[in-house]
């Protein structure tokens, strides 16, 4: 990959939460504790790492509105995830354990090596696993000067309150569809209307957008729309036959449900006569205007339900077969208009 | 120096300082007062009420060089010590980190030998939850008897996992949430100290946001100066703690109230796009179902709402229109969704799916009403009907002619043996039955526009709007019929249905004669609801007012009902055909040595 760092500029959207950031350090009111909270794929870690630059950078005059330099020594090692002053946290196995919090926390008792300040990033904090989430609060709530803890969750909501309570909290929303458009024809030059088609899908993050601009990912989509729009007139050999296809691959269930579930709030929408523009699949899957909005509810049901058997370990073939007919079963009885 | 924030910066240093708790620092000042200070105590409650604070408080007014006092100097050497956290003879121990039975031990050898300057060797353990259980256990002998020098302070904010075995050796205090008009005016003051100004509205949701806990406050008063900066506007602090707007909500509400999803969903998409937290969202509009029923019980003056006039001024008119019961199911379909939003991987998902089916419970009505309906219902039927409708046979529906049902149907099925012999034989007797044959009266009735009802012909309804009976005048062709019905489906589906079974038999501009086999249908449509309402639509098919008259005939003519029948039948019938020739079943019965004994067929749908 051609090296590049991360600084505030080249980061897309966020300007608001940026500007904030910036404000706390300029005016220095830099807290020792920050939880940054927001969806998946939206560039928290990011901004977190830029973030640990601006803090760090040794070519930055103390103006206000300078950034990093991007290009020193420090800010590449940081930008990289590599500087001896960065302690970065992530889940090992399901959770973040007591034994990496412990081994982090020791390095703490000890000024920093290099940097102005060190920098604690732990991401997906809401898998800090209890233990570990208590083993950290002492040393959260008062540590030694010169360190930063940058906790990064979606599920704020999943983090101990007690930890949130110690953290200064900043949300992260979600891109526009615009964002991640303008994104993916400027960094992956796809045509407009590729870029909306997948902006649309990858629902403000940039994650999932690199994800669903694959050639394999835009195929299932196709696919899975045309399995749908068949599926209220199928024979239940044929249904029988879908069922197969989706439960033969169980890694890549999760991703089938992803787009059901997108054609299905389509379907969900229509229904309530939202206008097209918002829709994910705007001029695809016209045929499902048809549906009431009961069956398309019922039809999510049946999705949340095979997501959540997924989690609990479930013959893969029985949750495809029990979901295919789920939904035919909501098309058809939702009665078409 | 590093910047400190806030909730460390203010950080009590006296028992008065502490906000909110004064039944906890009465007690403790009360008890070195008297020199009754227990040796263990356990400080529980919610995050950020200060028992961490409390702990060090109490362990300075024991050390403080002028004596056990209530009022620690903060100026002698131990005072400062303990703030600074560097004490020789106060331990402030991280239970979490420290939780097993071996630096349980270690704290246990320690504790024999007596402190180094001050009076008592004090022992904080914070996060004590964290403990595991053998090293409760070791702990609870010296806990129960430990030397005159030590004393124990225990702080969490879980006290149901500690054993009822330390609990019970434990002087315990519980810290309450602090009430929001105090956590506002200790933030006014600390606001007055910074020298920084923000609006009281602002105030009050940093407050309100704070749940009761004084360190949440102060992370968020932090995070409201360093984002929105000193002399923030009301709009820029609510933005920032990420509370939606109050006008969201009550515009989501319109929109549900007015039956407009897409409006509705157009507020969560907005709620979305600045990144506030669905789960609160949700939960705010849950409160505020909440004091709409309220506001629509109590009256705007209701005490229990809490609300300002202003805001129960606007709740009570947007309440006006919507009944309780409708906004007790929408409550409790959010009451629903509010938990499946708090979990779920897509909590935008799962509240739009909550709203979609708030529109359509919307139209539901209340079981009352239903009886209400099933009881006119039953007055109509015993005083509208001379004589209760003898029994109809019990095959009624079949007696007419069925194309497919009989003939090929009986060679090709190979179970005929499932049918009811009766069922055969009772058909041509039904033909004959003497009781259902009425005179058809093929002609029109006289155009007189009010005849009067004759007595016996109980199956004519006047409908003539709007008096004027033939102006322009036209009449519903027999041609006509089928869209006739099919337009009174969208409008009337139960009426429709019935009409369905009957036929056009006579029709001329201001008179129409239909005619129905079934005895059923037949008094349903000839008198009450159902032939007003005939009247009606049929007046606005044809533009001009007709009477309807009803006869009651058992013919060959075909329905409507009839030929979908017999259309259905064929299609079944072709399908029977072809699973029974199907090669894979011709394989499995010359396989198996078997025989097909039923062929079930699902219904047939309309669009199909």
């Amino acid at each position: 990959m051609i090296y590049c760092a991360i600084v505030f500029d080249r980061i897309p959207g966020h300007s608001e939460t940026i500007a904030g950031l910036r404000a706390a350090q300029d005016s220095d009111r830099v807290s020792h504790a920050w939880l940054f909270s927001g969806p998946d794929g939206v560039g928290k870690r990011n901004v977190a790492l830029a973030f640990a630059q601006r803090l760090n950078c040794k070519h930055r005059s103390e103006q206000p509105n300078q950034d990093a330099c991007g290009t020193c020594r420090t800010c590449r090692q940081l930008s990289d995830g590599r500087h001896p002053d960065l302690i970065t946290l992530s889940q090992d196995g399901q959770f973040i354990k007591i034994a990496q919090v412990r081994e982090a926390m020791k390095s703490l008792r000890f000024a920093p090596i290099d940097a102005a300040y060190r920098v604690i990033l732990i991401q997906d904090a809401d898998r800090l696993h209890e233990a570990a989430a208590n083993a950290l609060l002492k040393t959260l709530e008062e540590p030694a000067p010169r360190n930063v803890f940058l906790l990064l969750t979606s599920r704020p909501a999943a983090v101990l309150a007690t930890i949130r309570s110690r953290c200064q909290q900043v949300r992260f929303r979600s891109l526009t569809r615009a964002t991640v458009t303008e994104w993916l024809m400027s960094e992956h030059s796809l045509s407009q209307a590729d870029a909306e088609d997948v902006a649309g899908v990858a629902g403000g993050s940039l994650t999932a957008a690199q994800l669903a601009m694959d050639e394999a990912a835009t195929s299932l989509r196709e696919e899975w729309i045309g399995y749908v729009a068949e599926l209220p007139r199928a024979n239940p050999t044929r249904l029988l036959e879908l069922a197969e296809r989706l439960g033969a691959n169980k890694t890549g269930i999760p991703n089938v449900l992803d787009i059901l579930r997108l054609i299905f709030r389509d379907a969900m929408l229509r229904s309530v006569h939202v206008e097209s523009e918002k829709l994910t699949f705007r001029s695809k899957a016209e045929f499902l205007s048809h549906l009431q909005p009961t069956s398309a509810v019922s039809a999510l049901r049946y999705i949340d339900d095979a997501d959540n058997a997924l989690h609990r370990n479930i013959n893969p073939r029985m949750l495809a077969e029990h979901l295919i007919f789920g939904l035919r079963h909501s098309m058809r009885n939702g009665r078409y208009r | 120096m590093a910047y400190l924030v806030l909730a460390r910066k203010y950080r009590p240093a006296t028992f008065d300082e502490i906000v909110g708790q004064d039944h906890v620092t009465r007690a403790l000042k009360n008890a070195i007062r008297l020199d009754r200070v227990a040796h263990a105590f356990l400080f529980t409650g919610a995050r950020g009420v200060g028992k961490t604070t409390a702990a060090r408080v109490l362990a300075k007014a024991l050390q403080c060089e002028h004596g056990p006092t209530p009022e620690p100097c903060g100026t002698c050497r131990s005072c400062v010590e303990i703030t600074a956290g560097s004490s020789l003879d106060v331990f402030e121990i991280d239970g979490a980190s420290n939780r097993g039975i071996n630096e349980i031990r270690e704290l246990r050898d320690g504790v024999a030998y007596a402190p180094q300057r001050d009076r008592y060797k004090i022992y904080i353990i914070d996060e004590v939850h964290m403990l595991t259980s053998e090293a409760f256990n070791a702990l609870l002998k010296t806990l129960e008897e430990p030397p005159r020098h030590v004393k124990f302070i225990f702080a969490t904010t879980e006290p149901q996992k500690i054993p009822v075995t330390i609990l019970s050796r434990c002087q315990r205090y519980d810290f309450k949430r602090v009430p929001l008009s105090q956590v506002r005016t200790h933030l006014e003051e600390l606001l007055r100290s910074e020298n920084i100004a923000l609006p009281s509205e602002g105030i009050r949701m940093v407050a309100r946001e704070s749940e009761g806990s004084v360190r949440d406050a102060l992370s968020l008063l932090d995070r409201v100066i360093s984002f929105a900066g000193d002399g923030a506007d009301a709009a820029a602090i609510s933005e920032c703690l990420g509370v939606a707007d109050r006008d969201w909500i009550i515009s989501l509400l319109q929109a549900l109230l007015d039956g407009d999803t897409a409006n509705a969903l157009d507020v969560v998409a907005k709620v979305h796009d600045y990144g506030y937290d669905m789960r609160s969202f949700t939960s705010d509009v849950l409160t505020t179902i909440r004091d709409l029923v309220v506001v629509k019980v109590c009256g705007t003056n209701a005490k229990a709402a809490e609300l300002s006039d202003a805001e129960a001024a606007e709740l009570n008119t947007l309440g006006q229109t919507i009944p309780i019961a409708a906004l007790q199911r929408m409550f409790q379909i959010l009451l629903k969704a509010a938990d499946t939003v708090a979990h779920s991987r897509h909590p935008r998902l799962a509240l739009e799916m909550a709203l979609v089916r708030c529109s359509t419970v919307r139209d539901l009505q209340t079981v009352p009403e239903v009886l209400a309906r099933l009881e006119a219902l039953e007055a109509r039927l015993t005083k509208g009907l001379p004589a209760p409708p003898a029994p109809m046979p019990r095959h009624a529906p079949r007696a007419k002619p069925q194309i497919a049902e009989a003939g090929p149907n009986a060679e090709r099925k190979p179970a005929p043996e499932r049918k009811p012999a009766t069922e055969r034989t009772q058909a041509p007797e039904r033909k004959v039955a003497p009781e259902h044959e009425p005179v058809p009266q093929h002609t029109a009735p006289p155009r007189a526009p009010k005849p009067p009802p004759q007595p016996d012909e109980a199956s004519h309804a006047t409908a003539a709007p709007n008096g004027h009976s033939t102006s322009k005048a036209s009449a519903m062709q027999p041609d006509q019929w089928p869209a006739f019905v099919k337009q009174t489906l969208s409008t009337d589906p139960l009426l429709a249905s019935m009409l369905e079974n009957a036929t056009v038999r006579d029709s001329a501009p201001g008179s129409l004669v239909i005619a129905v086999a079934n005895k059923f249908y037949h008094s349903q449509l000839s008198g009450g609801r159902n032939s007003t309402r005939l009247a009606e639509l049929v007046a606005a098919f044809t533009g001009t007012g007709t009477r309807i008259k009803v006869l009651q005939l058992d013919t060959e003519t075909s329905t409507i009902a009839d030929e979908r029948k017999s259309r259905h039948s064929a299609i079944k019938d072709e399908r029977r055909n072809t699973l029974m020739n199907h090669p894979v079943t011709r394989a499995v019965e010359n396989e198996m040595d078997g025989q097909v004994v039923d062929v079930r067929l699902e219904e047939i749908r309309d669009d199909e």
